[in-house]
């Protein structure tokens, strides 16, 4: 039983990280009918500059670098919105796609490049300490990972719902031409909803980094549970798409737990993304734009 | 034929445009290009030292792994991220196969067997769904394999495996050249059967699946059969690369050398090419091999330069190397002749009048308002 709680949390923790990426993915699709391939990577290219440059070589205290590190994200999710995906939209899905796999390989090996092979461990605004639950304990990081998440979902439903950007958003995602027609600054709110794509991504990386060791290997398998988990919800229902990551946290961190052998989680994943293709086969309308 | 002319040369003298003529005829360069690429795939081994052989084997290994992307990419409009698990798969059981004495040739054929009945595992269920489903679960399929199958002393032995340079049906494949050799007829046969699918009615009917699976579907076309059907074609080939792949290492490489990074990497193969050419294959896996004693020159990673290389391909709007060489062609041509009259994407066949579509007819006084419905019925025939 202690195991059990202890691999919850860990799930737990985990999978609000990636419910945060699948969140990301599901709101840059709406907007612009393309999946960020590189949302992982902008998240952990901004982890990268958190360490390296930001807390680093700058100096700053651990709550600047944060701030600085999720506008690091923003930046960059707003600078692969302009400069790669807008000029190659026009050429179709396809080529939109490979574009974003251009640039999670390209931000990728910059990392690598950059700053070399090592795998650090990075600070946390959040302190490591144990708290105990019952038998089993719990870090403030991973509390904190869980909080942020909520708040942050929260805050993009709240946008989304109930904001002027969040009405545009939905015009957009129903009728792209039609929301230009009646005045809407289409560019600048699709431009903005890459940004917060973005900076989530950045929250997302700084939280994973910290709780587990970062390398490339770790890094496809955040995009790929991420992705599952958007999947699950068509792209298109971020209430799914949270509980998505949050399922795939947990039984990524299950199945290590209790089949303590190299790989498991990605074989468990694969299985469940084929089950989730199976259940969606079923459902005829895959393109039709829902309300979230 | 155009109004009132009887042949060609009758054409030229009441003033219709003809595209083509001998100079022009796309047809002819391209039949001559490919000769000389031919023989100068066939003949630069014999004057290179040896070093040379390696890159080559390597090249065309790479342009197996590419023509199996361009497939995958260029007639179904579909990106896999998990190729490198196919090359994987291909090169530990052929590793298998091979210490085994398995002939080469039998090898070959049961390898691609094996690619393809590994693909009908995330073809099935993926490719029935529209839109990016199949991406993601190649993607999961390359990092499941990665961690998991290749990590398992069964698939990938305990550490290396030798893998045997067998002789493919009496080429020496003992030396890099003779190994070059005999990918270059696998590679050969796999063009012909590629470019002859193409012109077949499964060609036909892959492209207007790509183009649009709506109209395909209207027109009473089943799409999953075919889209699953090109993938395991696809993987096949891509398992079969693999197999030549351990030969020229002689050893099992490690699972990271089929990461899914490594998927990532061989997709600048059909970008970089050119995806609408079968050529396109070969230009990119040339690229890709010479690429890393390129890049250590400059000390920088071979996947860095190679994903902005990809980028700047995508955002130069060509189709790759092959498709700038036609639209370069193209121009030339264009420059020399006249711009062709095109209907959309028809371009009208040479011996028929080009003259640009005349206004026969204006419906109303003012441009009818945006929505409306205009019934028009076209009567063909032959004024006189």
């Amino acid at each position: 039983m202690e195991r059990f709680f202890g691999y919850l949390v860990t799930g737990l923790a985990n999978g609000a990280i990636f419910a945060l990426v699948a969140l990301g993915v599901v709101v840059i699709y709406r907007v612009s009918r393309v999946i960020n391939l590189a949302q992982g990577a902008i998240g952990v290219f901004s982890a990268f500059v958190f360490h390296y440059t930001l807390m680093g070589d700058l100096g700053m205290p651990v709550a600047v670098a944060t701030a600085g590190a999720i506008l690091t994200g923003a930046v960059l999710g707003a600078g692969v919105e302009k400069f790669v995906v807008r000029p190659v939209q026009t050429r179709g899905a396809l080529a939109t796609l490979t574009a974003t796999t251009g640039v999670l390989l390209l931000l990728t090996e910059l990392t690598v490049q950059l700053w070399g092979p090592d795998n650090p461990v990075i600070a946390s605004v959040f302190p490591d300490t144990l708290v105990r639950i019952g038998n089993t304990g719990v870090t403030v990081h991973q509390i904190g990972t869980a909080g942020i998440v909520i708040v942050l979902a929260g805050g993009l439903y709240w946008m989304l719902a109930k904001t002027w950007v969040g009405v545009g958003i939905t015009a957009i995602a129903q009728d792209p031409g039609a929301a230009r027609i009646v005045g809407l600054p289409v560019r600048s709110i699709v431009t903005l909803t890459w940004a917060i794509g973005g900076a989530s991504a950045a929250v997302a990386g700084l939280m994973y980094i910290h709780l587990n060791s970062l390398d490339q290997i770790s890094l496809t398998f955040v995009l790929i549970s991420s992705l599952v988990a958007a999947a699950l919800g068509g792209f298109n229902s971020l209430p799914l798409a949270g509980a998505g990551g949050v399922a795939v946290g947990l039984i990524f961190s299950f199945g290590q737990g209790y089949q303590p052998v190299a790989g498991i989680g990605q074989l468990l994943v694969f299985i469940a993304l084929l089950g989730v293709l199976l259940v969606r086969s079923n459902k005829p309308q895959l393109d039709v734009v829902s309300e979230f | 034929m155009a109004p009132g002319v009887k042949n060609l040369k009758n054409a030229a003298d009441r003033g219709v445009k003809l595209t083509g003529g001998p100079l022009m005829s796309g047809k002819r360069v391209e039949a001559g290009g490919v000769l000389i690429l031919a023989i100068g795939l066939l003949v630069w081994p014999l004057v290179t030292p040896e070093v040379a052989h390696f890159y080559g084997s390597l090249s065309a290994i790479y342009a197996l792994i590419g023509l199996s992307l361009v497939i995958l990419v260029g007639w179904t409009g579909q990106i896999s991220l998990g190729h490198a698990a196919f090359v994987g798969c291909g090169c530990y059981f052929g590793a298998k196969l091979l210490n085994n004495d398995v002939p080469l040739v039998l090898t070959v054929v049961l390898i691609g067997l094996i690619g393809a009945a590994i693909s009908l595992i995330l073809g099935i269920p993926s490719l029935r769904l529209r839109g990016v489903y199949f991406t993601i679960a190649t993607l999961a399929f390359g990092a499941a394999c990665q961690q998991y199958f290749f990590t398992r002393s069964e698939v990938r032995g305990i550490a290396a495996d030798q893998v045997p340079r067998a002789n493919l049906v009496g080429i020496q494949t003992t030396t890099d050249r003779g190994l070059y050799y005999a990918v270059l007829v696998v590679l050969a046969i796999a063009l012909v059967l590629a470019y002859n699918t193409r012109r077949t009615d499964v060609g036909r009917v892959l492209f207007a699946i790509r183009d649009s699976e709506q109209a395909a579907a209207a027109m009473a076309i089943k799409i999953a059969p075919y889209k699953i059907g090109l993938f395991a074609a696809s993987a096949a080939l891509a398992s079969i690369a693999g197999l030549f792949y351990g030969m020229l290492f002689q050893a099992t490489p490690a699972p990271e050398q089929f990461s899914v990074l490594q998927s990532l990497f061989y997709l600048a193969m059909p970008v970089l090419g050119g995806a609408e050419a079968l050529l396109g294959a070969l230009v990119g896996g040339a690229f890709l091999a010479v690429g890393q004693p390129l890049v250590n020159l400059f000390d920088v990673r071979l996947f860095l330069m190679t994903s902005i290389a990809l980028l700047l391909t995508l955002l130069s709007g060509f189709d790759g190397v092959t498709g700038a060489l036609k639209a370069g062609r193209k121009a030339i041509a264009d420059a020399v002749r006249g711009e062709p009259v095109r209907y959309g994407s028809f371009v009208p066949h040479e011996e028929h009048d080009h003259s640009p579509p005349r206004v026969h007819a204006t419906v109303g006084e003012s441009p009818p308002p945006v929505g409306s419905v205009v019934r028009v019925r076209i009567v063909p025939g032959v004024r006189p």
